[in-house]
Parts: C-alpha cells; sequence; structure tokens
C-alpha cells in the first residue's frame, strides 16, 4: 500500500497558456500545425538572462517550471530532485553530432556536448539551488514521467516530511521533428486540423514541461491525493490491459463507477489509439472521458500535462467542457484516472484523488 | 522489516572479458584491455586508447544468439552480459509481476544515429534510426529477449548511471515492491562521445594513470554489467546461493558545475557519508574501496579529498579498475560492481595500473600490486558523473 501522498504545488509550461496560474482552457490555442512548439515569452523572466542564455530551451523549460511549482507549494528546500525525460537534451545534442560530421571530427567546441547528457535539467536545478539531496534522471520513453513518479512516492515512504519535486520534460527541436517526419511518426499536415475525426495516422508532436512538489503531508496548498501508478509494457491486446485496470482499481479500493472522470492519452495516431479507444468505447462507456493531446501534442512525457490537468481540476473542482470526449454528465471530480499510452508500448495508469 | 537484498548472479562484458570469469582471470593475470582502437570507425584511431571490446556488430549478435536486425550495439552488449546475469542467478522465467528490470545507458543508440545522421542531413529521407536512438530503446531490446515483462525502466544520470540502477533496484526490494531485480547499464564506444570528451580535453593518449601526480585524462570503454538482485524472502524460499548483501547506498548531488566537480568534493563525500550510514557500519570496517578514479586532474584529486575527509589517515586499500577496462560511462557503476564482488568473494585487493607518483595536494597511495587472500568484508565502490551525480555502493560478505 501507497502512503498518503499530496500534490502540493504544481507548474506547467506548454504550447497553451499554462504558465499562467489564471489559465484554465477558457482561450485554447489551436495553431493547426502538426507540431506544437512552446513559445517562450510566457516565462521568459522566470530565469535571470545571464543564467538562461547559457541554457538550451529545454533546461529553460524544466528550471522554470521547476523553481515555479516550488514558490506554488511555498518551499524552499527539496528532498529530492527527480526528472523523467523521454528523448533528453535533444537539440544540443544534435548540434554536437551535426558539428562533428561536418568538421570531421575536427576542433569542436564543448558547449553543447557538455549540456548533451539527459540528466542536465535535474543537475541544472540542483545547481541553481545549491541542492545536494537525491538527484535522479528516467529516461525511459512513455515511462519516462511515470518512473519518476513512483520513485517519488517511494521516498515519502520512506520518510512522509520529505518535498520532492518530480517533473516530465521534452523539447521537439527542429532536428527531431525532420527526423521523426521522415521515419512516418508525424501526422501529415493536411490531416493535423481534424485529430481525431478520421482516421488517420501520425501524431501532432508536442513539447513542454510540467513539474510538482510532492509530500506525505497535506498542506494549505495542496491540489489533491496522489493514489497510485502502473506501467504495463507492451500489452498484447485489451483484454491484457482491461485485467490491469480492473485490478489496479481494486488495489486501490475503487470501483470502476466511482472513477468519474477519466482521461485518456489518445495520440491521434489511430494505430496507436486503437486499444484505448476500444475500452473508452466499452469498459469505460460510462465514464466521464476527456482527451488532452490534442490541445498538448504528444511526446514521451504528455502524460505531465495529464496530471497537472487533473490536479487543477480537483483544485478548482472544475471540468472545463472542451475536453470532454462523451455526453456523461460532469460533476465535481473526485478521483480522476489517467490512462495513458505512448506509441502503443508504454500503457500507464495513474490515479488521483480529492483530499 | 526491510528487506534484506542479496545479490545471487552477475554478467558482464568489457574489453577485458565476455563474461565474468574471463573478466576474472584477466584481472588476475594483470592483462588491461586498453588498447589501439580498430572497430570504432574514428579519425581518431591512432591517436587515442580505448578499452574497446574487439568484436563487430555481427559477432556480437552471434554471440548474444539473437536476431542482430535493428539491435544496436548498445542493446547486444547490454544482453550478453543480462542474459550471463540470468543464468548465474538460474533464473528460469522472469515474467512475473515482483520482478524487474532496470538500465541505464548514456550512449544509447547514438552509436548507430552517429552513422547514419550525415547522410539524412543531405537527403532528409531514412530517419527511421529514431526509432533506436532514445535510451529506451536498449533497455526493451533487453527486457524482451530475457522475457521480462513487468517494471521496465531506464536511467541516465551520466557516469553514475548504472549504479544508480543498481541503488534504485536494491530500494524496490528492500521496500517490499519486488522481490527480483535484474540491475546495471550498457555503454559503448561512439565516435560522439570520443569527440565530446576530446573536446573537454580529458583524454589521455597514452595508458590512463588515476591517482597519479602526472595523470592527462581518462581512457574510454565500453561494456554492460547486470547484477540478479533478489529479497531475503525469495532467496530463502528457493534456497539461493548468494554472492553477497547490498549493504548500502548513497546518492547525492555535487551541485557545484555541469561538468567539473567541486573543490571539495563534497557530492562524493555526502555519497560516501550516506552509503556508509545506511549500511550501519564504522567506516573503518571497508576493506577496499573500487573508486571512480577517472584519470582526469578534477576527478581524481577531488574524490582523493572526499576520501581523506571520510577517512582521515587510515584510507583503506583502493584502486581504480578503469585503468583495465577504460571508463565504461553508464555501465561503469555495475562493471564495477562485479569487480567488487569478484574481490569480496576471491579475496582480491585489485591494483591500480600505470600508478607510480601520488598527487602532491594529496598525498595518498592507491594499491599498486595484487593483494591475494585479503580478509575483506566491505567494499566501497564509488561512481560520479557529469550533472554532479554522485553515488557509492558498499557490498557485504555473507
Amino acid at each position: 500500500m501507497n502512503p498518503a501522498v499530496y500534490i502540493n504545488g504544481t507548474r506547467c509550461i506548454s504550447v497553451q497558456d499554462t504558465f499562467d496560474r489564471n489559465w484554465f482552457f477558457g482561450e485554447i490555442r489551436n495553431p493547426g500545425k502538426n507540431f506544437l512548439q512552446v513559445s517562450e515569452d510566457a516565462f521568459k523572466n522566470a530565469i535571470a538572462a545571464n543564467l538562461s542564455r547559457r541554457m538550451s530551451k529545454m533546461v529553460r523549460m524544466g528550471v522554470a517550471s521547476a523553481m515555479s511549482a516550488m514558490n506554488d507549494a511555498a518551499i524552499e528546500k527539496l528532498s529530492a530532485i527527480i526528472v523523467g525525460t523521454g528523448n533528453g537534451c535533444f537539440e544540443d545534442s544534435l548540434k554536437f553530432l551535426k558539428s562533428m560530421i561536418e568538421n570531421e571530427e575536427k576542433l569542436l567546441s564543448p558547449a553543447t556536448f557538455i549540456q548533451s547528457t539527459h540528466n542536465t535539467v535535474a543537475a541544472q536545478i540542483a545547481l541553481l539551488l545549491k541542492c545536494y539531496a537525491y538527484n535522479f534522471t528516467y529516461v525511459h520513453r512513455g515511462f519516462s514521467f511515470e518512473n519518476a513518479l513512483q520513485d517519488a512516492v517511494s521516498q515519502i515512504a520512506e520518510d512522509k516530511n520529505k518535498n520532492i519535486l518530480v517533473g516530465g520534460v521534452d523539447e521537439i527541436p527542429a532536428a527531431y521533428l525532420e527526423l521523426i517526419d521522415s521515419a512516418g511518426w508525424l501526422k501529415k499536415q493536411a490531416d493535423a486540423e481534424n485529430y481525431f475525426s478520421n482516421d488517420t495516422g501520425g501524431v501532432i508532436a508536442g513539447e513542454g514541461s510540467s513539474f510538482f512538489i510532492l509530500s506525505g503531508i497535506k498542506s494549505l496548498s495542496s491540489y489533491a491525493q496522489l493514489k497510485e501508478i502502473r506501467t504495463i509494457y507492451n500489452p498484447s491486446d485489451t483484454g491484457e490491459l482491461r485485467l490491469t485496470i480492473e485490478k489496479f482499481l481494486s488495489d486501490s479500493q475503487l470501483q470502476l463507477s466511482s472513477i468519474d472522470t477519466v482521461i485518456l492519452g489518445l495520440s491521434g495516431d489511430a494505430q496507436s489509439d486503437n486499444k484505448i479507444k476500444f475500452l473508452g468505447e466499452n469498459y469505460f462507456k460510462n465514464n466521464l472521458q476527456l482527451s488532452f493531446k490534442n490541445y498538448f501534442g504528444e511526446s514521451p512525457i504528455a502524460v505531465s500535462f495529464a496530471l497537472w490537468m487533473a490536479a487543477v481540476m480537483i483544485r478548482k473542482k472544475e471540468i472545463p467542457e472542451a475536453l470532454c470526449m462523451n455526453n456523461v454528465r460532469r460533476k465535481e471530480p473526485e478521483n480522476i484516472l489517467v490512462f495513458n499510452q505512448y506509441r502503443d508500448k508504454n500503457y500507464s495508469l495513474i490515479l488521483l484523488s480529492k483530499c | 522489516m526491510p528487506q534484506k537484498v542479496f545479490v545471487t548472479g552477475m554478467g558482464i562484458i568489457s574489453s577485458i572479458g565476455n563474461n565474468c570469469s574471463q573478466n576474472f582471470k584477466s584481472i588476475v593475470e594483470i592483462t588491461p584491455g586498453i588498447s589501439d582502437i580498430e572497430i570504432l570507425e574514428t579519425v581518431y584511431r591512432k591517436k587515442f586508447k580505448a578499452g574497446e571490446i574487439k568484436y563487430s556488430n555481427k559477432q556480437l549478435a552471434e554471440m548474444a544468439s539473437g536476431n542482430s536486425d535493428n539491435l544496436t550495439r548498445t542493446a547486444l552488449l547490454g544482453m550478453i552480459a543480462a542474459a550471463e546475469a540470468m543464468a548465474h542467478a538460474q533464473i528460469k522465467n522472469f515474467s512475473d509481476d515482483k520482478t524487474g528490470f532496470i538500465s541505464s545507458t548514456t550512449v544509447a543508440g547514438m552509436c548507430r544515429t552517429e552513422l547514419l545522421y550525415g547522410d539524412f542531413l543531405q537527403s532528409k529521407i531514412n530517419g527511421s534510426f529514431i526509432e533506436t536512438n532514445d535510451c529506451g530503446d536498449s533497455t526493451e531490446c533487453i527486457a524482451d529477449f530475457l522475457g521480462i515483462k513487468n517494471n521496465i525502466t531506464t536511467i541516465s544520470t551520466a557516469c553514475s548511471s548504472s549504479a544508480n540502477a543498481i541503488i534504485h533496484g536494491s530500494r524496490l526490494i528492500k521496500s517490499g515492491k519486488l522481490n527480483r531485480v535484474v540491475a546495471g547499464g550498457t555503454d559503448v564506444l561512439s565516435k560522439f562521445t570520443l569527440n565530446g570528451f576530446h573536446s573537454l580535453q580529458i583524454l589521455d593518449e597514452d595508458w590512463c594513470k588515476p591517482f597519479d601526480e602526472n595523470r592527462k585524462g581518462l581512457n574510454l570503454g565500453e561494456g554492460a554489467a547486470y547484477l540478479v538482485l533478489e529479497s531475503e524472502d525469495q532467496v530463502l524460499k528457493e534456497g539461493k546461493k548468494i554472492l553477497c548483501e547490498i549493504k548500502g547506498y548513497g546518492n547525492a548531488n555535487d551541485a557545484y558545475h555541469q561538468t567539473a566537480s567541486s573543490p571539495e568534493g563534497t557530492g562524493a563525500f555526502l555519497a560516501m557519508q550516506e552509503a556508509i550510514q545506511t549500511s550501519g557500519i564504522n567506516p573503518g570496517e571497508i576493506n577496499y574501496i573500487n573508486a571512480h578514479g577517472t584519470g582526469t586532474m578534477n576527478n581524481d584529486l577531488t574524490e582523493g579529498i572526499a576520501l581523506k575527509k571520510i577517512f582521515g589517515k587510515n584510507i583503506p586499500a583502493f584502486s581504480s579498475t578503469k585503468s583495465f577496462t577504460g571508463h565504461t560511462l553508464a555501465a561503469a557503476g555495475a562493471v564495477e560492481a562485479v569487480f567488487s564482488i569478484l574481490a569480496l568473494t576471491n579475496g582480491l585487493v585489485i591494483p591500480n595500473l600505470n600508478f607510480s607518483d601520488p598527487i602532491s595536494a594529496l598525498d595518498i597511495i592507491p594499491e599498486k600490486k595484487m593483494v591475494h587472500h585479503a580478509d575483506l568484508k566491505y567494499v566501497l565502490s564509488n561512481s560520479f558523473g557529469f550533472g554532479g551525480n554522485c553515488s557509492s555502493l558498499i557490498f557485504g560478505k555473507v
């Protein structure tokens, strides 16, 4: 059994105006493109200019949302820094690679190599805060953020007084987009506007960063209680997924009917969405269903946006109509289940409850 | 009561052997694996030495008895080492939900990307190598190969990655979440890392000289290593043979600089201190330290300062086995865990090769000769990385 774990602060940077504390799906940005890149205007003042100049966009997004989540929880000291990222510092890695290829391995500047390691965001946060505590980076595709969350929960099981910073961050620089486009991962631009309405292949790529402060102690700033997390690798069919969900719910001592809202990780790629779509039409047909990747795009850590959304919905006691996919009546959310998939291989379940 | 964590199997491939017994033989016979580069295609073949595994990917695929299609060298090395660990622990079925696989890598699929990206930049077609570029790729290839279905994860904290995989696995068992974890890491030589470390001017053109006053830098290496960790209950239930206990571990951040360690060796000190505390032993009970000891000016000085801070005047016998294998980056923590356990179970203190003069600011001397029949009870192993990630492990004799 997991200890009681509370989300006591959060901040999200995405293609939507999520960095603005008051924004909650009022004005929704829909660029109609097959990739959704984050504008840095909203958070450019969150990091001192002399520091941010030397950081990549990935690090800037991570640091700004991490610091801001700490402010939100009104804490200054961390017991651990745990980051999940599927692709790491992609832009700096490929910049170094490109210069190595173009210069035939001669006279290279180390600047981009130094920032290319996957642990750069967690390292930079530790450096800025002078935080010597436990510091971890998980890099497993569509499990990266879930694994970071699981680790945070296990830290709190050891000591409920800990304040853990946990987050997910990924970037989609041009060098990444042209690669996934050529590999057929991106939706064709012509299909991008009708995200779910047609059976097309490919996803709309997204980027951003969501950070959370978790603790075993409930506070005035608590959003919600994080009840349970599970990952499911490469399920063979919907039957296996359904069995896992049933076990997940019974372990959480909840009936399916007590789940008032399910956030589904539909990516827009017809093939990868098959299993979740099927379970949505059958197993979850009486639950209110929401989507989120049509607003944030797909990425290995996209699920962190769903968790941010769920936490804010529970605190605001409000479910924005724009997110709803079916006609089940909306009510004040008490138990929200996030059911995500990444490339039909990495599935996960996260349960969040009112506290 | 928290579960004790035992090691019941291990597997390794490095430049000094394809399995545990070959690695052990090379250590005992003092046969280092650092040599001229022959497999990696680079303009620096004549300039730098490396701990290179002298097999082509095709040969490695045959060794792994797997299909080589779309498998990176990173995945292949991992498959070979993890399969040995699994056989060593005599485990046939890894598919239950209380078993996990924790791998780690820094190079990941870059070894393949770097060969294909130049053409892609010209043509902008055939970018499908992106599918094997990320860190999770090798982990999933290895998990599929072993038949591990649940609790799969990948860690990347630079050169402390696989030490952290072992820490994470130990914590999962200690808390009762899992009964059995295969934990370790895999990293291969790549032009990317060779050029990266060269651009930082921390590669020695000669054999590396850890803890020597005239050290010039590190030699890169490649390898993979995994431990099978099992809970006390699991071991008792199956009457398993135990290699050693994971007695303690520590993880801290140096919070000083992205690539350089702090002058006081704060992160290294904190990691060792925490490992000793969680072990419940006194520093004086540690008999051998497998140091991080990369051979760079910065690491060896600050690691030495941290050692002096922990142990005072009585620093136990210590050495850097990177003088045998080169620095295997993400795999180093697990490779050196295997060496530490071989030292512990065979009563061996492994020498630090190529050492002649102590660092004048420190005046500490690593073990220069092989010590046989050493009475070892506890061995400490250090792994530190870019981003200030510092980790220490303590292995205890059972």
